[in-house]
């Protein structure tokens, strides 16, 4: 057995300023097998094939290949040894050709000059045996998502490697691509390829590996052979055997009056016929694992992105209306998932930054008024208990949590009657996520239709009144406030007996 | 495996120090711009005859009265993070169009207006190609120099147009004091420009979109009318611009707006710190810049400097600025992460 131990990692541990990603973690992975990642958001699953990949250095831990011990200084070590990446994001060069694209990070060359019609056969033989009927001189911008995904595969095999590593490879494709994909998989196997397949998606897991392994929170939380293990059991072990959090006790505040209304909303490879509505004091959980479309559908709600189909209406106080996308911008108090980069003007004052869309109110002719200025920004940092020096200190100086108040406060002075907020807690302390929360119950109780977005669960399960759980840019569920973390887990990856 | 510890702390040490080293880098970035403008600025006064005089200076005040007013449109286009190098073909087209209907005897009212109504119109074509259909400012309003100049020629024949009426004239001569009245406009003009940039709503959403159009269209903001209304203002500033050079020189011509006048304007907002990367700069500044480069194609020509040779300083001089500008926002960014 120890002949065919294609990969062996053992004991590998990475922290990051202020996390621990990987904790004494070991992965083995034997020749012609294919092992399926699997875990929550931020389990660690994409820092220990990183590290594989030679993309970042492990703090401790050992790693062999063919039972010779093996160190990755950069990605091309790694390569050498038989490894290759195909990473998450689909990068390749529209404008370019396939062939130029498979072989963009290596050119074959006689001298100074690229060899370009012995690139482009073999090009033409690789695309042959992944069955693309597309051919090795057609433009990427021409091909669809799915055959994209096959060149970018293409451009890994060209290495011929041993190994084969695929961050979420269906996430994009749709279900005829996804069964092209896995048959290709099951060629290259019996080929003596071994692969590690990270997914979210149990159901597609479990048809396609040998062999599973679930992390959580940088370890790993359990493994075994597909035959004997039970999706249950791996979504038991996404979860951990934590203590159940008891969700909030807070009073069920939200009225029969709906606010919201999201009517068949659509947009191409994004997002499929959304229907939902959302009452007055409602806060709505929305619940999906990475790529499921849950940002996609906060932006398309609040006007930031286009929409192929469908209708918003919002309740502005003159009853519910259908709302054009620049008006869902003035009436929706987003805020968005990155907050350095989307949410704050980080060279202005805490003053200017919370008084950014109260504007209007603080002018006479259209000029700001000062005293009004200082007055708003003072009942706003005082409101909210944001810690500032003084209100004109800059924002950039603040802590994270104080800037996520500032992003919430510029909203909360003009009164919208729906929030989205896009991972409004991430990166923040336990004491600031605390306040975050009591704030978001706040506004609930004043009125207002919440949706929150929060990739830990156990986190969201702590504000919201029930969950729209998504899944391919689709919602495909709606559980009630008092669903378990299991039963959100199991749906959110597929693994619920419907699927 | 013994070094697991290091990368960590290593990584926190040089996070601390870029604070420190970048916010000493803002200031000495700023000694370095101060310095370099009043180091010129005394070397001409101790090795040009005739420079440091107070006659001297307000000639030069008097003479940049209309690449201040271009100065203040561009400012408010730098700022929104675009460009318009059509300002001064704009105003070359719209001095030719009022010349020619106030030597048809039209009235000095209409023609100035008709000269306003132009450049403005001119100015929304910029930037409504550039705000709403999210066109290149740098290709459209380049393209609008070349059409807006090229139908200056064509209509004048390359020929100058005389017949600005000599009230118009008159009454720019007019001083109060040594200043003329060019000079009392552009103080007028800067001060209304300072109003709108530092205290309106509107200044305020440009400052934000400039800064960061991502955050300031995620907090409501209609970025493109903001990106539009910046376009039209420049082109607003060249027609006012082209009031005031019709009144200096009774005529008008094409080559009013050439491309030698981008440069001037460029120049000149960058030296008053106005960023072209957007989100910094005040009208106020790059009023004294255009006085500045003015001040320096005046020590030029009191020189006796050929203009071949003035040109290759004044790139030198626009290359240096936009390093320095370069530098500080790369410092600053270190300090803001």
């Amino acid at each position: 057995m120890t002949n065919s131990r294609i990969v062996d990692m053992s004991g590998i541990s990475k922290a990051f300023p202020g996390t621990v990603a990987l904790d004494d973690v070991s992965l083995f992975l034997d020749k012609g097998e294919v092992l399926g990642l699997i875990g929550a958001n931020g389990a660690g699953k994409s820092t220990l094939v990183n590290i594989l990949a030679g993309l970042l250095r492990p703090d401790a831990g050992v790693i062999a290949t063919d039972s010779v011990r093996v160190e990755f200084r950069n990605p091309r070590d790694s390569q050498r040894a038989g490894i290759a990446f195909v990473q998450q994001e689909i990068a390749t060069f529209a404008t370019l050709s396939v062939t130029d694209n498979i072989y963009i990070t290596d050119f074959p060359c006689r001298g100074p000059v690229i060899q370009g019609n012995l690139m482009r056969k073999q090009a033409q033989n690789m695309l042959e045996r992944l069955g693309c009927n597309f051919g090795a001189d057609d433009l990427i911008e021409t091909l669809s998502t799915g055959d994209r995904q096959m060149v970018t595969i293409a451009r890994a095999l060209m290495s011929n490697p041993s190994v084969l590593i695929l961050d979420e490879p269906t996430s994009s494709l749709s279900a005829s691509e996804k069964d092209r994909l896995f048959a290709v998989l099951n060629q290259l196997r019996t080929e003596g390829v071994s692969f590690i397949f990270i997914s979210h998606f149990l159901t597609e897991v479990f048809a396609i590996c040998d062999r599973v392994m679930v992390m959580r929170n940088g370890t790993v939380a359990g493994e075994g052979s597909v035959d004997q293990v039970t999706m249950e059991q791996a979504v038991a072990w996404m979860i951990g055997d934590s203590v159940e959090h008891q969700p909030v006790q807070r009073p069920h505040q939200s009225s029969e009056v709906v606010v919201l209304k999201v009517t068949g909303l659509r947009r191409s490879a994004v997002l499929n016929d959304i229907n939902f509505t959302a009452r007055r004091g409602e806060i709505i959980g929305i619940w999906g694992l990475m790529g499921s479309g849950r940002t996609e559908l906060a932006r398309a709600l609040v006007g930031l992105d286009p929409t192929d189909a469908g209708s918003v209406a919002i309740d502005d106080g003159d009853g519910l209306r259908e709302m054009r996308s620049s008006k869902r911008r003035a009436l929706c108090g987003y805020v968005p998932e990155d907050r350095r980069q989307e949410g704050l003007f980080l060279p202005m004052s805490v003053q200017r930054n919370i008084n950014m869309i109260a504007m209007k109110t603080l002018s006479r002719f259209g000029l700001l008024v000062k005293r009004r200025e200082a007055l708003l920004a003072e009942q706003y940092i005082d409101r909210l208990g944001i810690k500032v020096s003084r209100r004109t200190q800059l924002v950039g100086t603040l802590s994270g949590g104080n800037q996520q108040k500032v992003v919430l406060a510029r909203w909360v002075a003009v009164g919208p009657p729906v929030y989205v907020l896009d991972e409004p807690m991430r990166g923040l302390d336990i004491g600031a996520k605390a306040q975050i929360r009591k704030l978001i119950s706040e506004l609930a109780a004043a009125g207002t239709a919440i949706l929150v977005i929060d990739s830990e669960l156990s986190e969201l399960r702590l504000v919201a009144d029930r969950y729209l759980v998504m899944r391919r840019g689709s919602i495909i569920g709606e559980l009630d406030r008092n669903s378990d973390e299991r039963t959100l887990m199991a749906l959110a990856a597929g693994a619920d007996a419907s699927s | 495996m013994v070094a697991t510890q290091v990368p960590q702390v290593n990584s926190e040490a040089t996070s601390t120090t870029a604070k420190h080293t970048g916010g000493s880098r803002v200031s000495w970035i700023r000694v370095v711009y101060f310095a370099t403008i009043v180091g010129i600025l005394g070397y001409l006064a101790l090795t040009v005859e005739n420079f440091a005089t107070i006659q001297n200076f307000t000639n030069v005040l008097n003479q940049s009265a209309v690449l201040g007013l271009l100065a203040i449109g561009m400012t408010f286009v730098l700022i929104g993070a675009g460009i318009d190098l059509s300002m001064p073909a704009n105003m070359g087209f719209s001095a030719i169009i009022g010349t020619m209907y106030m030597n048809s005897g039209g009235p000095i009212i209409i023609a100035v207006l008709i000269m306003l109504v132009i450049s403005a119109s001119i100015g929304l074509i910029n930037g409504f190609s550039t705000g709403w259909l999210q066109m290149i400012p740098f290709v459209v309003t380049l393209a609008m120099m070349t059409v807006v100049f090229g139908v200056s020629v064509w209509v004048t024949k390359s020929v100058s147009v005389t017949g600005v009426n000599i009230a118009l004239v008159d009454f720019f001569a007019l001083k109060f004091g040594p200043l003329q009245v060019s000079v009392i406009g552009l103080v007028l003009v800067t001060m209304i420009a300072s109003v709108v940039m530092g205290k309106s709503t509107f200044g305020r959403r440009l400052y934000a979109t400039g800064i960061n159009p991502r955050a300031a269209r995620a907090a409501g903001i209609n970025t493109r009318n903001v990106i539009m209304t910046t376009y039209i203002i420049s082109g607003l500033m060249a027609g006012v611009a082209a009031v005031f050079i019709i009144a200096r020189f009774g005529s008008a011509s094409a080559n009013m707006g050439t491309d030698q006048i981008v440069l001037d304007v460029v120049s000149a907002s960058v030296v008053g710190g106005v960023s072209i990367y957007g989100g910094v700069g005040k009208p106020f500044a790059a009023v004294l810049g255009a006085v500045f480069i003015t001040a320096i194609s005046n020590a030029t020509n009191l020189m006796g400097i050929e203009y071949s040779t003035t040109l290759v300083i004044k790139g030198v001089i626009i290359i240096f600025f936009v390093a320095l500008d370069t530098a500080r926002r790369r410092a600053g960014k270190s300090t803001s992460s």
